[in-house]
Order: C-alpha cells, then structure tokens, then sequence
C-alpha cells in the first residue's frame, strides 16, 4: 500500500518533470497597441497586444495589411510576460492599416481577430 | 467559416474525452471500492475489462482532441508539424494518452485484480493533464488555486459520474443477491462525498470565473454555467431517489434496483450532456475577462420578451427575418407536438400520431438558409462545397424528420421493435448535446451570446424532454407514471422558446 502511495504522488510529480514548459489557455485580447481604430503617425510602430491569459507566442501569428493590399507577416518578439505578444515594425507611411493576429492559448484553443489602425503623416 | 466547424467538432472530441475520462477513473475507483472488496469474480472480470476499454477510448479522444488544433496551426497558420507537436498543449494530450495506455495495461495484469489501487497513479497523472490544458493553468493570477480546484472537480465528477455504468452492470451480474445490495450501498456512501466536493469546487470555480449575476446572465459562458446548475439540480433529484431506494433495498428488493436502475440509466443521459456542457464551456472566455462584452438584463429581456410568433415573411425580407420565422415555426410545430403528447398521455388516443408532426421539419430544412438551394445560387449544404452553418443548420433540421416517422411506426404498431423506441429519447439528449456545441457566425460576442442563449435553453430542456421518455420507458411504475407528463411538458417548453426567438 505504502508503494502505491508513492507511485500516487511520484506520477504526477513525474508528469510535470518530464512534461513541457506549461502550456497556455484560451486568450481574450484585453487591450493592443495601437488600438483598434486608433491613429498614428507615420514611422515605426511598436506593436503590443495584452491578453487575458497565457499564450504561446512562439507559435501564434501577426500578418499586417498594408493599404495596398500586401501583406507582411510580423515576427513575434518574447515579451516580459507571457500574455502579451510583441512585435516591431517599421517605416509605416500613411493609409489604413490591418493587423490579424492567430494566438494559440494553452488548451489548444486558437483565437483569431483584427485590428484596424490608421497611419497619418508626422 | 470553416473555423465555426472546426471549434464544434473540437468540442465534441473534448465532450468525448470528458465522457471516456469519467468512465475510465469512476471504473477504477468502482473496482477498488465496490467490485474488489465486496462483489463477485464474474463482476470484477467485467468492470476490469470496462475500464481497460475505456482506456482505449481516453487513448483515442485525447489523439482527437488535439488533432483538432494541430490540423488549424498547420494548415491555417504555417507551422511546421514538428513545432505543431511540440506545442505544451499536444504533449499535455500525448502524456494524458500515456496515462490511459499504463493504466489500461495495468488492467491485464494479475495484481489489478488484487490490488486494484495501482491503478490509481496512473489516474491522477491523467487528471492532471487535462488541468495542464483548462482555463485554470492560463490564468495570470491565482493559478495554483483555481487549478487545484479543478482538479478536484474533475475527480469528483469522474468518480461519482463516471461510476454509474458500473453500478448498472453491478445490478444486472449479481440482480437480487446480497453482494448487489451491499454494492448498490457502498456506491451511495462514495457517490454522495462526490457531489459534495463537486458542488464546493464548482461554487468556487464559478465565483472566480463568472464573478458576478450580472455575467451568469450576461455571457455564454454565464449561461452554460447555470444550465449547468439546472443539470446539476436534475442529477441530484435522482440521485437522491437512488439514495432513498438504496436505503430501502433490503425491504423492497427487486422493486428498489429496478427503481435504482432507471434513476441511474437517466441520470447517466443527464451526466453526459453535463459533460457537453462542461467541454462547451472551455471554449468560452471567462467573462471575469470581458467584462465590457456583458449582454444587460435589458438587452436579454428584450430579445426573449415573449411576444407573438413570426409565422410568415414580412415583405422586406432580411436574413434575420427569414431566420426568425424558420425559428418561430419550428417553435409552433414543437409546441403541438408537445401538447399532443399531452393528450396522448392523458388518454386521447388520436393524439399518438404526434409523432408525423415531426415531417414538418424538411420545409424548415429546405427553408433553413436563403442563398442556399432551392431559394438561392448555393447549393443544398451552402457556397463553395458547404457552409459548416448551413450544414448544421440542414442536418439538425432533417434529422427529426427520420425519428419522427420511425417513433410514429413504433406507437401505431406498424413496426414491432420494442428496442427501437429507446432511439427517440436518445435522439433527443443526443441533439440536445449537439445544441450545446452548435456555432453561429457571428463576429460580434453580444450579438452571438443574444442568439445562443435560447439554443442553450432548448439544448436543456431537450435533453430532460430526452431523460424524461428515458425515464418512462426503462423506470419503475412509479417513475413512468410522472415521466410521462414530464417529458411532453419540456417538448412544449423547447416550443415556446423556439416560437419566441428572433435575431
């Protein structure tokens, strides 16, 4: 019983060691920089977008449509902390701009949306 | 719109793996506490084998579970499928389909019978693994708790839900010996402790996730979480005239396990929709997240203020519109088919053939979406090779259509089959569960949670429409009697609500 006992408590423990890092939830975006619908100046942008949870940054995507309709996609930088996806852009000129974000979270769960932003001249 | 597909398919492998999960550590714990100590070798063999096949069947959810999400990081975000596999959420399934494996391997061996706590580690590394992948591991704040909360909601289910089928197989090995009676008791003494502790966990859980009655009523996750509740309450009142049969087992005998046996057949259907619920759920955001996307009790009320069914197209027809009179007209037929049952049931014999009502749902099918065949360019399952919606849409509307005609056979004795009339209240909890994953496109969360609150109302008062007529046909004379006014009462609810939505 004793040897039960502790296989009881050695699984999980077990579990967790040879386990991956922790994986992340179902994210909800709580605020992005720029805002969607926001407006601002021409040049490089630093982009920001705060989740309500943990995410995968490394495997989640940012694709920037371009007011004439190219399309890049943005490398995720590590953040401080792990709800919040960073990425650099630069040289921005002015038009109406998209941003679409995939974000894995935790169980699995993707959860896909887009922000508008307008770029105006300095 | 693939993607609205892809999440209900994603959620019914998590409802599976939910329901395999159950069986499979309620079946260990039932092995340990009831067949080992106190019931027969015939029984011990059998529930040895259960839960060596729902081990496989955990195996296999698992594999489905992460599938789903794998299929959308590669094909539709690039990513390679190595780094795909090597995402937290995949291992967290590959380990929890290595739990399965060690324990239904542990299974064939001799000590499982002797010592059927061995299979416990194996157990609670499965268990974990599924936390490793809920909303409570993703949380910024607080983690440690809400995880160790689910963990033991997560048991708690299992073991008293999970141990039902077991119970059932119990009463029908050893029916009418002591060792059944001694089984029946000891399964109420571990049940009971269980729906304590998972009423506690999912109090808890609910306060921290929901956060406020504003939310409970406001968001999706909100209203799941209170069907939920209303399951919950459902569960007990069975559980409960299991508990009070079991005390009288030794007086009543044979009436007591046949009165045990339908509350637990039911209780069973009720559970597994419990367990939709509950998978439905994860793909919810907690709405403690999103307070600004609260739908108000101003903005409820007014979309489900009753109001006179929309039963023609106005003149200006809107998408909106065509869908509200499609809705409103299935309400009306629902609703008759829910009062004749009634009659039926109070002695009108004409009333039997409510069942040919059901026919009416192939005009709803062909109505069920504007630009698709024969009112528009698309074909009968939608634009460009089938839209998931219209799919759903078309599929869920005909299928009634089928059960209806064979219910009708079965009740007028064209069709002798006794076993074939248990497939209308499985079709009926069946679709329920299918109503609780079911997915509009609609990319506004207010909008979405207006319209899929009543599917979350017609998908709970469907599966007790189902559990009802279950009830009727399998329970004691005592049970049928109620039953049978019960489940028509919850048909004609499912019609009033259905008469009363709009979009």
């Amino acid at each position: 019983m004793k040897r039960i006992l502790i296989a009881t408590i050695a699984a999980p423990v077990l579990a967790a060691v040879v386990a991956p890092a922790m994986a992340e939830a179902h994210a909800v975006l709580v605020s992005s920089r720029p805002a969607n619908g926001a407006t601002v100046t021409a040049g490089a942008e630093d982009i920001e977008l705060r989740f309500d949870s943990r995410i995968d940054a490394r495997r989640s995507r940012l694709r920037l449509r371009f007011p004439d309709g190219r399309e890049v996609v943005l490398k995720p930088a590590a953040a401080s902390t792990p709800a919040i996806m960073t990425a650099h852009v630069g040289d921005l000129g002015p038009g109406a701009y998209t941003l679409d974000y995939q974000v894995l979270a935790i169980d699995g769960h993707i959860t896909r949306g887009a922000i508008g932003f307008t770029v105006t001249k300095r | 719109m693939l993607v609205a597909l892809l999440d209900t398919v994603a959620t019914i492998f998590d409802a599976l793996l939910l329901c395999a999960q159950a069986a499979l550590i309620g079946g260990a714990v039932f092995v340990l506490l009831a067949a080992r100590p106190l019931g027969t070798e015939p029984l011990l063999r059998r529930s040895l084998a259960w839960v060596q096949l729902s081990a496989g069947a955990v195996i296999v959810a698992e594999a489905l579970s992460a599938a789903s999400p794998l299929a959308d990081l590669v094909g539709d975000m690039g990513l390679g499928l190595g780094e795909a596999l090597s995402a937290p959420f995949a291992m967290w399934h590959g380990l929890g389909a290595l739990s399965a494996l060690a324990a239904g391997v542990l299974t064939r061996t001799p000590l499982a019978r002797r010592r059927p706590a061995i299979l416990l580690p194996p157990l609670v590394a499965l268990v974990i693994t599924g936390v490793m992948t809920s909303h409570a591991v993703s949380r910024i704040d607080g983690r440690a708790a809400l995880s160790l909360a689910y963990f033991v909601h997560v048991t708690a289910a299992s073991v008293w839900i999970g141990g039902i089928p077991y119970l059932l197989m119990a009463i029908r090995t050893l029916a009418g010996t002591p060792a059944c009676r001694r089984i029946v008791r000891r399964f109420s003494a571990v049940a009971a402790p269980s729906v304590a502790v998972l009423l506690l966990s999912a109090a808890w859980l609910a306060r921290v996730n929901v956060g406020s009655v504003a939310a409970l009523i406001g968001s999706q996750y909100g209203a799941l979480v209170l069907a939920k509740i209303g399951f919950l309450g459902c569960l007990l009142l069975l559980g409960l005239g299991n508990l009070r049969a079991g005390r009288r087992i030794e007086r009543d005998g044979a009436k007591a396990l046949r009165r045990i046996g339908g509350f637990a057949e039911t209780e069973l259907a009720v559970a597994a929709v419990v367990l939709v619920a509950a998978a439905s759920l994860t793909a919810q955001p907690p709405p403690v997240d999103t307070p600004g996307d609260l739908v108000s009790a101003a903005q409820l009320w007014g979309r489900i203020e009753p109001r006179w069914p929309m039963l023609w197209d106005p003149p200006m027809v809107t998408s909106a519109a065509w869908s509200t009179v499609n809705h409103n007209v299935s309400g009306v037929l629902v609703l008759i088919i829910g009062l004749l049952a009634l009659s039926h049931r109070a002695g009108w014999a004409p009333a039997r053939h409510w069942p040919l009502l059901l026919a009416g749902f192939a005009g709803i099918a062909l109505r069920s979406d504007t630009d698709c065949w024969p009112w528009g360019p698309c074909g009968f399952f939608g634009c460009g090779g089938g839209d998931p919606e219209v799919i759903q849409h078309r599929l869920l509307t005909l299928i009634p259509v089928g059960f209806g005609i064979m219910e009708w056979t079965l009740r007028t004795g064209r069709w002798k089959r006794p076993g074939m009339t248990y497939a209308f209240p499985l079709f009926c909890t069946a679709g329920a569960a299918l109503l609780l994953t079911h997915s509009h496109n609609i990319s506004d969360i207010r909008q979405l949670y207006l319209v899929e609150f009543s599917h979350v109302g017609m998908a709970f008062f469907g599966a007790l429409a189902g559990a009802g007529r279950w009830l009727e046909l399998r329970g004691d004379a005592v049970a049928r009697r109620w039953a049978g006014w019960f489940w028509p009462l919850c048909f004609i609810l499912v019609g009033l609500i259905l008469a009363d939505y709009r979009e």
